[in-house]
């Protein structure tokens, strides 16, 4: 019998090596892969001058979509940035998902709202609309005042409503930049076989936002948020920037994204408990979905990513809100995955089914089980005697570093392309936050992300409660 | 008997481990270094690029102002910044037209030749950078190699080529760029048809032209359309009518000559137009319902009616707007007022009206 466990914990023990050195191996690949992307997309953006290509005619116009669930802290900021992009022709719909808070009153006061009539140009299945409203002030500003049915519900109730070719799906607590949508529209133009492309999220806490713009980049001042700098550096700039240059973007985030609005009413919209099963990844639900309906049709697509499209956005600053972020993520992800399960090595799927869907269901969605019940059967090694302690803290080490290599090729990433951080003093912070993140910080997104795989083994549905501070002001 | 997990600390393993963990320690060694080189780069490059323009910028200003000669700013610029020159020089041209273009362009004649061995370069992006700049500022001269470019392996340059030549300076060339149209097959249709009308009225014969021509891929016709009704050709709407006539299995065509024709037709067109309120194809009924209420008379009315009730909303949302534009404002206040099921259609579309 102690042979026997024995011989688990060894296989367990191989276990975890396996699946630390195929995901940190994927995740350098993505890094190499970015780095090509973004030289290129660099090399691409200075042969070839935005403005002077995208002239104000044949831009398609744009509906952004913002589902906004009490957000009275920041609804007026992140809509006052919405008015001042740069773009020809786009409309605003902030919908109300039946907020308790004074978020449609401040939109009312702020804007000079009146109530309005809207057609609806699509069924799509959502909770009933009280009241739809339009700005006096700026005619392509509407509110839809719904009932609350979570945010898949907001999306659809808003897609039912907006009459163009293209949707932006954009969180009500961000800021866009003034180019974004020009920027995020460029794929679409130049492939007309593109139907989603998502862009860039960065942290805002503690920048200086002048009437809805981020002015003064900082890093934040909060330690977690910090942390999250370097995260979202690391996913979007490595990860999404090199899943999509593989054609393998499983996810667009929900705070930002442009998409092809009559595939995803074909598709059945976002996923909510009205129109199948709720799910509190809705976003990238409708990514897998979207590869799935446009590859059964045998239809030619592209899901792009592009890294300059900046949307800015508030990022939790406490433990407990931080961890119900992550709770929710991991739930998202392992929703949507374990829904799709027919993807799963599928052929039929192209690279989708056989490459990036058993990535992300092996490696990131168990991912956190396996690295926790990896620390304890280290753990556990070291304690009966069966492992050398100098085998256990080499491979701690390597871990580490690995962890290291990988954070600094994202600043690397964004060195190369875009350098939002401008003080070289930040840059040292960034270094800095790599090496301090692997002691405690990682451990404990890892032990939120199991407690999330837990969820949504058991079907939590709840999205739990972020408490907002609003945008931070020009001192 | 040993531990199975004896294998785990075999000295293999452990050197194994410490191996990899000295790869990655210097992998992570030269990441750093080459953020902080390319800092470092950045921030000269930075520099050296505002002393140049603070050194150019008040001779170029004088020059544009003919308060200096143009000489007088080419001898300021050394051997190794011609490249930088221009590329200072087409900052500015894209912000002015005219007699300083000109200008621009004329400062620029000496050091474009440093340009062209870009336009052979193995570089896609050093191709396309040539090729907008010397059709920026050097198109007289550059023209040849500028519509060759048309026919490059990389799409940018394509584009870019398109771009270059599809200019107001010189219409001339959007035949050119019509004829070779499928080779933009991933661009968006109305991109592609603002870029032609960018050319301007002197472009109007070869789109009439193309509209015209049922010889024509279906996708190049429904593109010059667009671009017709862009610049807003009066005459255009006699060729679309010609292409109602034709093939009706082409629903984009269809539907962007009835935007034409809605846009810039006459009463005489509608007869023309009738047939296609019945199409099978959404899109061509909501235009033909569109061109009905802009060109159509009082007997057009009942059928733009009738198409609020069409299946589609978009058909609805068109012959709304329909009607109001055939001064039918009547019918929507009657559709509000006995509840029709579109009713708020037709309140958001008398609101419009209102705010107009």
């Amino acid at each position: 019998m102690y042979e026997l466990g024995l011989l688990l914990l060894l296989v367990f023990n191989y276990l975890v090596f396996f699946y630390f050195i195929a995901l940190n191996g994927v995740y350098l690949f993505t890094s190499l892969i970015a780095f090509r992307e973004i030289r290129q997309y660099v090399l691409r953006l200075k042969s070839l001058d935005l403005s002077e290509l995208l002239g104000s005619a044949g831009m398609p116009p744009v509906t952004i979509l913002v589902p906004a669930y009490n957000e009275e802290a920041s609804c007026v900021e992140s809509v006052r940035s919405l008015l001042s992009l740069n773009y020809a022709d786009y409309s605003i719909l902030v919908v109300n998902d039946g907020s308790d808070d004074a978020t449609l009153q401040r939109l009312i006061a702020e804007f000079d709202m009146v109530r309005a009539a809207r057609l609806p140009t699509a069924e799509l299945p959502a909770r009933a609309v009280r009241r739809t409203y339009q700005s006096r002030l700026h005619q392509n500003l509407w509110v839809i005042d719904k009932e609350n049915g979570g945010k898949a519900d907001a999306l659809n109730a808003g897609l039912n409503h907006s009459t163009t070719p293209l949707f932006c799906a954009v969180d009500a607590d961000s800021l866009l930049e003034r180019d974004a949508l020009i920027r995020i529209v460029r794929p679409f133009l130049e492939d007309s076989k593109t139907v989603a492309a998502g862009g860039i999220i960065r942290i805002a806490n503690d920048c200086d936002v002048v009437r809805g713009s981020v002015r003064r980049i900082r890093m934040p001042r909060n330690l977690l948020a910090q942390f999250q700098v370097l995260e979202y550096l690391r996913a979007f700039l490595a990860g999404r920037m090199g899943w999509a240059a593989l054609d393998a973007t499983l996810i667009i985030s929900g705070a930002f994204g442009l998409f092809r609005r009559s595939l995803v009413v074909e598709a059945g919209g976002y996923a909510s408990s009205q129109t199948s099963v709720a799910t509190v990844g809705e976003d990238m639900e409708l990514v897998v979905r979207i590869h799935k309906v446009c590859r059964e049709k045998k239809m030619p697509y592209r899901i792009r990513f592009v890294p300059d499209p900046v949307v800015w956005t508030e990022c939790p600053e406490s433990f407990r809100e931080l961890g119900r972020q992550r709770d929710r993520w991991q739930r998202g992800m392992a929703e949507s995955l374990l829904r799709h399960r027919d993807l799963f090595f599928n052929p039929k799927y192209g690279r989708i089914g056989m490459f990036a869907y058993p990535y992300f269901f092996l490696l990131e969605t168990f991912g956190p089980f396996i690295e926790l019940a990896g620390y304890a059967a280290f753990i556990t090694a070291i304690a009966i005697g069966v492992a050398s302690p100098t085998y256990v803290i080499t491979f701690f080490m390597l871990a580490f570093v690995f962890g290291m290599v990988l954070s600094l090729a994202a600043v690397g990433l964004e060195e190369l392309g875009f350098r939002r951080y401008p003080r070289v003093g930040d840059l040292v912070h960034l270094f800095g936050l790599a090496i301090v993140e692997n002691f405690g910080y990682r451990q404990l997104t890892t032990v939120w992300r199991f407690h999330g795989l837990v969820s949504a083994i058991r079907g939590k549905q709840s999205w739990g409660k972020m408490t907002r501070r609003g945008f931070p002001k020009e001192a | 008997m040993p531990s199975p997990l004896s294998l785990a600390s075999q000295e293999w393993v452990f050197r194994a481990l410490a191996l990899g963990v000295g790869i990655l320690a210097l992998a992570m060694l030269v990441f750093a270094v080459v953020v902080i080189v390319l800092r470092l780069k950045h921030a000269r490059t930075a520099r050296d690029w505002a002393q140049r323009e603070a050194r150019w910028e008040a001779t170029l200003l004088a020059v544009l102002a003919g308060d200096a000669a143009p000489q007088s700013l080419r001898d300021d610029v050394r051997q190794s910044e011609r490249r930088d020159f221009i590329e200072y020089l087409v900052r500015f041209a894209r912000r002015v037209k005219g007699r300083e273009r000109e200008q621009l362009q004329e400062l620029a004649a000496p050091f474009l030749a440093v340009l062209e061995p870009d336009l052979s370069h193995r570089r896609a992006d050093r191709r396309a950078r040539a090729v907008q700049t010397l059709g920026d500022l050097g198109f007289v001269r550059y023209q040849e190699p500028v519509i060759a470019a048309l026919d490059d392996e990389a799409p940018l340059v394509r584009m870019i080529a398109a771009r270059a030549l599809t200019r107001p300076e010189h219409p001339d060339q959007v035949g050119l760029v019509l004829e070779k149209l499928h080779l933009f097959p991933t661009w968006s249709p109305n991109f592609l048809a603002a870029m032609l009308a960018d050319a301007g009225m002197a472009a109007v014969p070869a789109l009439r032209a193309a509209l015209g021509d049922p010889a024509r891929e279906a996708p190049v016709r429904a593109i010059a359309a667009t671009a017709l009704t862009y610049l807003g050709d009066l005459e255009a709407a006699d060729v679309a009518v010609t292409v109602l006539g034709g093939r009706h299995d082409v629903p984009d065509l269809l539907a962007s000559s009835l935007r034409l024709i809605a846009k810039l037709g006459r009463p005489e067109h509608a007869a023309a137009v009738r047939p296609l309120i019945d199409s099978g194809h959404f899109a061509v009924r909501a235009a033909a319902i569109s061109a009905l209420g802009a060109i159509g008379g009082p007997d057009d009315l009942a059928a733009i009616r009738e198409g609020y009730d069409d299946a589609s909303p978009w058909v609805a949302m068109h012959a709304a707007r329909a009607l109001v534009d055939a001064g039918d404002v009547r019918s929507l206040e009657e559709i509000v007022a006995r509840r029709h099921s579109r009713a708020s259609l037709a309140i958001q579309v008398l609101s419009e009206l209102e705010e107009e």
